[in-house]
């Protein structure tokens, strides 16, 4: 049964079953014969000599992570400036976190 | 026949240097593997030394700031620090499709590169890459415990990911490489990062102090220093010393692994070398440097540990090369003028440096770049094999100094306008875990005596006392107000 996302590449194909050689290599490697860059959302087979072989939802993560990264930036500076005004101006702390945790 | 058998041998000597590359590589990426889980260790020593050097209020908020480090540096090093080391060693940045012979180490570190992610045909990126983000955890947190009990957490990270991800893999870039500019034109010779590393960040931590200002009581109106007593010295002395232990396994990861080819190491610049040899200095510059931190500050425990970590980092220059007694040497100099330099910082230019970063790490990183330019030029260093020069190291220092200094002075000035550098004071004084944890962390039944402080004359007062006294005398006009302490 699929993953609610099927992210694995074009590259990583499904061999019914595993080889007398692989086995005896003890690495799968059939599935995987094609493949350089497998990992999820991947460009998958093309190993880029540019450094640019990424799949458009590879750029789409990528994107994404970054947002994210800003996101938790801004929000730091944010809450924290919250807390410590209201502390300043004599409201009561708001303790985040009990000792015992 | 003979044809037959020589092409089979030709056959089978292929597929051994096939076998072989399959092997280094791997072994390599062992290496560098083992290497990044022991310099863990490093940041494990950062959170347990600056939670001792702290108060007991502030001792939650200084350990979140040393994790988030990790949180803050990891993403902004992978989205644009690995991208600085490879695509700015000339100086300005290229492209993957550049001439410039660097171009190939560029195309992998685009964060959108097939080698940088899991990639069969590549053992050896992301490893690469992971031993260099250690190093940039360690590079923002050398800033971390300077600011400590007064910043804001929010402004360390961005600052944080200011040095970590920017700043020093900037100058990583020029002047600790094969293909920096600094290297090919002038021979800059720092194998194991003295400047690039140390200098930089205490430079860096510099210009954050300027901005920042002391401590709420550190100095009497006359400009005298007092001294916070730290809540746990032997929690300080034991994270120095994991500190230490992870230094270990920075060095090693400094090194190129070959296994292929004699003698099997190299330093950054790709001139031979061996593990024993740089292990040998940074013992011997542990030796030396807790000698001269002893003597130098009359035994004192602090300047003691502190002693060894400037001794190691005064011999990290030329670790690939210098004898042991050298290292022995100029580890014990660089620890004795640490010392003297961490005194003059604190005392004449009331600079609050709470744990002497800018001395250890700045003073003396650059004072190892300086000694490599005096005791060992003339080592080909990178690939032009430009010798290492006193004139090549002085230019790599007059580099690094204003790239380190200003990009610290400017950033924490730009949040200094915007509110957003330093505590209120109210907060300072009460202390930094009240605000965001509970106001005892500590269990109850764990009674807790009140935090004294050293006047200069050696008498001891309560800190809150003086501190109260300080707000006072500024907000009654007695004392001129420092703007850069927001009330």
């Amino acid at each position: 049964m699929p993953g609610i996302i099927d992210s694995a590449p074009d590259c990583v194909t499904h061999v019914q079953e595993a080889s007398a050689d692989d086995m005896a290599d003890f690495i799968l490697q059939a599935n995987y014969q094609d493949c350089a860059g497998f990992m999820t959302f991947g460009p998958g087979s093309t190993y880029g000599e540019e450094g640019a072989a990424a799949a458009t939802s590879y750029y789409v993560l990528i994107g994404l992570g970054a947002a994210v990264m800003v996101a938790a930036f801004v929000i730091w500076v944010i809450v924290e400036n919250r807390e410590l005004v209201r502390f300043a101006l004599g409201k009561e702390p708001t303790p985040q976190v009990e000792a015992s945790r | 026949m003979f044809n037959l058998i020589a092409q089979v041998e030709s056959l089978e000597e292929a597929a051994g240097a096939e076998s072989l590359t399959l092997d280094s590589a791997i072994l390599a990426e062992q290496f560098y593997f083992w290497t990044v889980v022991l310099m863990w260790l490093i940041h494990v020593g950062f959170m347990s030394y600056e939670a001792g050097v702290s108060r007991r209020k502030n001792v939650m908020a200084t350990a979140m700031k040393n994790i988030l480090t990790i949180a803050a540096v990891t993403p902004t090093f992978y989205y644009f620090g690995w991208w600085i080391y490879n695509c700015n060693q000339p100086g300005l940045p290229i492209g993957p499709n550049s001439t410039d012979f660097t171009a190939a180490a560029c195309s992998g570190g685009i964060p959108w590169s097939d080698a940088f992610g899991s990639n069969l045909t590549n053992n050896i990126n992301l490893i690469f890459f992971l031993a260099f983000l250690l190093f940039s955890w360690t590079t923002a947190s050398i800033m971390s415990g300077a600011l400590l009990e007064r910043v804001r957490l929010s402004a360390y990270l961005l600052l944080a990911a200011l040095l970590g991800s920017v700043v020093w893999i900037l100058d990583a870039a020029w002047g600790w490489s094969a293909g920096g500019w600094l290297t090919l034109r002038f021979g800059f010779h720092d194998s194991i990062a003295s400047g690039v590393v140390h200098g930089v960040a205490g430079a860096f931590t510099l210009g954050v102090l300027f901005n920042l200002g002391p401590r709420i009581g550190k100095y009497t109106k006359e400009g005298l220093a007092r001294t916070f007593r730290p809540h746990n010295v032997h929690l300080t002395l034991l994270g120095l010393m994991l500190i230490f232990t992870g230094f270990y396994a920075f060095y090693a990861a400094c090194l190129v692994i070959a296994s292929t080819a004699f003698p099997g190491w190299a330093n950054i610049y790709l001139s031979p070398t061996t593990l024993g040899s740089i292990a040998m200095i940074i013992t011997f510059g542990f030796a030396g440097g807790f000698t001269g931190g002893y003597f130098a500050s009359r035994g004192d425990p602090f300047w003691t540990v502190s002693g060894g970590l400037a001794g190691v980092i005064g011999v990290s220059a030329g670790a690939d090369v210098y004898a042991p007694v050298l290292g022995y040497l100029i580890a014990m100099l660089t620890a004795v003028l640490a010392v003297y330099a961490g005194n003059w910082i604190e005392k004449k230019m009331r600079v609050d440096d709470v744990v002497g970063a800018v001395a250890v790490h700045g003073v003396s990183g650059f004072l190892g770049v300086f000694w490599v330019g005096v005791f060992a030029a003339g080592y080909p260093t990178g690939v032009n094999n430009v010798d290492s020069s006193i004139g090549g190291q002085l230019i790599g220092i007059a580099t690094f100094v204003p790239l380190g200094f200003l990009s610290g002075y400017v950033a924490s000035w730009v949040l200094r306008k915007l509110n957003l550098l330093r505590v209120p004071a109210s907060v300072e004084i009460a202390g930094l875990d009240v605000v965001s944890y509970q106001h005892d962390i500590f269990a109850p039944e764990f009674g807790q005596a009140p935090d004294m402080i050293i006047e200069p004359d050696g008498t001891r007062a309560p800190v809150d006392q003086v501190q109260a006294a300080e707000l006072a005398a500024i907000s009654n006009g007695r004392r001129a107000p420092d703007d850069r302490v927001p009330v």
